[in-house]
């Protein structure tokens, strides 16, 4: 057998049963927390401050003992020296050799320190989850991606050209030019956040291009919102594309943690090889079942210059304890990433995420991609409104508005106004969308 | 498969020495180009390690522990 026949990236570490998985988290999380403890002066604090000590985590339930780490705690941090980073450097400075941030999309950027080992570590973590997803060598990949401070795709570059991609940089180029230039080279692949998928497909339609027919794009890796997963979406993705779209969920502090597999299982695998994922109940804090929803909380194992010890990832997700049928003992989170722990809220007494939205305006193939989520004050009462657009060349009227306020009403259990605009008056977003509104 | 995971251990482990050992004497010399690049191959070699050697020392304390 050919090497790239291979299923998994790495055997050994993708299908270890599962009592010899989590011995592997244990030896591992007690490695990470004796760095953090040695050289991170924040974790140095917040452990002492807990009276916990490395050599207490003797179990995988002892992990529990140490605190949470928010990210206003790294924001707090990174206030204190050496600067950029602050307490949370974790290496000499001479070792960093690689800056980004987070999106900004909560609040203040996090700066983020690595170093080249860790940017391996990146790579690695990546890779896992291309050759999951059918990457193979001579692949040629599109990153349509602005190549800033915002690390999004970076480490899925380089995990390309460890893998044996053929990587085509697409920062600088306008969307019509890149469409253009996929078209060109006739790339193979294309990674981007399922919101970009949508709208190169609204200005490919614009320049008279039919990706599915005109382009070789056959597979693609979509990260940084949920929407791959949202089966309304993803069907969207894979007909507009022609091409078979996997999901991918991380982060600037935890890390490339999570994927979705060529078997498409509808969830999302969490690399338990490099990784600690714990799904914890909002209320409670203690770990839930699988089958109930909690929020994420993340250690990367193997990260070094910047650690981060149970990060508070803020998404909400169900853990799931079904065999995959690729083989892996990695667990899926069902439905993958199903929203933003900091998003939910309560209207009118019931939970709403403006995540469910999206499954049911999507479902309409009457209107276009675009959609907007606003909750405001009507005499004191919490209000949902939600705008949609109609797709070019059709016709907006109140029976289409009932559907749509029908069907969202049985997503969220709560009554929601409606709002059917003419095509083109939503915002347009090209990397992370911003469709939701709290305006109470 | 274990005598194969033993055998790319002992590579790796072998590979490690040789890169620290080349990485002291381009100190000793002065040479960044070597230090440098010898730098990003211990970075490979970790990976190697977190891929081959943490699983198979976790089998290996796993059999010396059972009865």
């Amino acid at each position: 057998m050919s090497f790239d026949a291979s299923r998994y990236w790495n055997p050994v570490l993708e299908t270890l049963p599962r009592a010899q998985l989590e011995q592997l988290q244990l030896l591992k999380f007690k490695r990470a927390v004796g760095h953090a403890y040695a050289n991170s002066p924040f974790y140095r604090k917040k452990l002492d401050g807990a009276k916990i000590k490395p050599g207490d985590i003797e179990t995988l339930r002892d992990i529990q003992k140490i605190p949470r780490t928010d990210k206003d705690e790294l924001r707090e941090a990174q206030q204190t020296e050496p600067f950029p980073y602050g307490s949370l450097l974790s290496i000499p400075r001479d070792d960093v050799t690689a800056f980004h941030q987070t999106s900004g999309t909560t609040g203040q950027a996090v700066r983020q320190a690595d170093s080249w080992r860790d940017w391996e570590w990146w790579s690695e973590c990546w890779a896992t989850i291309l050759w999951a997803q059918g990457f193979r060598p001579k692949d040629r990949v599109f990153i349509p991606f602005s190549y800033g401070v915002f690390i999004a795709f970076w480490a899925g570059h380089y995990a390309c050209e460890k893998i044996g991609c053929e990587v085509i940089p697409g920062g600088g180029l306008s969307t019509e030019d890149r469409i253009l230039k996929m078209k060109e080279i006739k790339a193979a692949a294309l990674m981007c956040t399922p919101t970009y998928a949508l709208h190169m497909a609204e200005a490919a339609a614009k320049l008279g291009i039919d990706l599915a027919k005109d382009l070789n794009v056959r597979k693609m890796l979509c990260s940084g919102e949920p929407g791959a997963l949202i089966p309304a979406t993803k069907r969207r993705i894979e007909e507009r594309w022609g091409a078979r779209v996997h999901d991918h969920a991380g982060a600037t502090e935890g890390g490339a943690w999570g994927f979705e597999c060529a078997e498409q299982p509808g969830g999302l695998h969490v690399n338990e090889a490099m990784f600690f994922l714990e799904v914890l109940g909002t209320e409670t804090g203690q770990p839930v079942e699988p089958g109930v929803k909690g929020e994420l909380v993340i250690t990367p194992l193997d990260r070094r210059a910047q650690p981060y010890l149970r990060f508070n990832l803020k998404d909400t997700a169900i853990l799931s304890d079904e065999p995959c049928k690729c083989g892996r003992s990695f667990r899926l989170l069902q439905g993958g990433v199903l929203g933003r722990s900091d998003r939910l809220t309560k209207v009118r007494g019931v939970l709403f995420s403006p995540t469910s939205v999206e499954e049911a305006v999507r479902g309409f193939p009457e209107l276009g991609d675009e959609y907007q989520v606003i909750l405001h004050k009507r005499d004191e009462l919490d209000e949902v409104t939600v705008k949609a657009e109609i797709k070019p060349g059709g016709n907006r009227s109140p029976e289409l508005e009932e559907r749509l306020r029908q069907a969202l009403r049985l997503h969220t259990g709560i009554r929601i106004n409606v709002e059917v605009e003419a095509y083109g008056t939503l915002p347009r977003f090209e990397v992370k969308a911003s469709r939701f509104k709290d305006q109470r | 498969m274990k005598e194969k995971l033993k055998n790319m251990d002992r590579e790796i482990k072998r590979m490690r020495e040789a890169a620290e050992d080349l990485r002291r004497l381009a100190v000793e010399a002065g040479i960044p180009a070597v230090i440098k690049n010898t730098d990003r191959v211990l970075a490979s070699l970790e990976m190697l390690a977190l891929n081959i050697s943490d699983p198979l020392a976790l089998e290996e304390r796993r059999e010396e522990d059972a009865p």
